[in-house]
């Protein structure tokens, strides 16, 4: 069954990814009176699970697929690029000379990684779905039809 | 019924059903930067091995390396190989099902 654990760990991941991609779109209009305390864009950082002294002791070649795990979610990185300053006097969030915070939320990039997000997602239902074809198959082993 | 083709297709079913194992890691790692896929590779083996008896057969293990490096998960690719080694393992799961029947004939006498 260690085929559709690994696609498990994939859906998991991709499913946080768009948490995330959502979590930003949602934020996306939210200003803040200053640069400080106005919403970072996430993005969640991937990396293959499994212990990385572990790969480097054993070496590429000598990996089993005992040692293959999936992936996992490795970090929740914050977008540190500066937000976007509009000029709204009007604005209850507008600071001492009429300015204020939004986030640096770019929709094109999120719709792009949310396409991405959804269609891995996607591959790893039918890899899955293509493991449990497998593994019922091997059900048969001596069957009498 | 030779004791040889039933464990080509033993080794056969083994090394299929790790390469499903390693087609789901590149799948599952496809949006993993700097990621290399993994290859899964038995069949030159077992083919060199078939004709050292089997004993030869018995010490063929598939071996996984990883592509060389800037290549990239192609999901679709590795869509087509799941669903192939789906496939050929579920024809070899077949083949092995009329041994076994041939078998039972065999003990039974087709009473």
């Amino acid at each position: 069954m260690q085929a559709m654990e690994i696609s498990r760990t994939a859906l998991d991941v991709e499913w946080r990814s768009l948490e995330l991609i959502a979590q930003n779109l949602a934020n996306a209009n939210a200003p803040a009176a200053s640069s400080a305390e106005v919403y970072k864009p996430l993005q969640l950082v991937t990396a293959t699970k499994g212990s990385f002294a572990e790969h480097l002791r054993r070496g590429a070649s000598g990996m089993g697929p005992g040692d293959l795990l999936g992936v996992e979610a490795a970090a929740v990185r914050a977008n540190e690029t500066p937000p976007r300053l509009v000029h709204e006097p009007g604005n209850p969030n507008a600071d001492a000379a009429g300015y204020v915070a939004y986030p640096a939320v770019d929709h094109a990039e999120q719709m792009t990684l949310m396409i991405k997000s959804a269609r891995t997602y996607e591959a790893n239902i039918v890899a899955m779905y293509t493991a449990r074809e497998m593994y019922s198959k091997a059900l048969e082993i001596g069957r009498r039809s | 019924m030779e004791a040889i083709s039933s464990a080509l297709l033993l080794k056969a079913l083994d090394g299929l059903s790790e390469r499903a194992v390693a087609t789901a890691q590149n799948i599952a790692n496809a949006g993993t930067p700097g990621y290399r896929p993994l290859r899964l590779s038995f069949e030159g083996a077992l083919k060199s091995a078939a004709n050292g008896g089997a004993d030869a057969i018995q010490h063929v293990a598939p071996a996984i390396e990883p592509l060389a490096a800037g290549g990239e998960v192609r999901p679709d690719l590795e869509l087509a190989t799941a669903s192939s080694t789906a496939l050929r393992y579920g024809a070899l799961i077949e083949v092995l099902n009329r041994e076994l029947q041939l078998n039972a004939v065999a003990i039974t006498g087709n009473s």
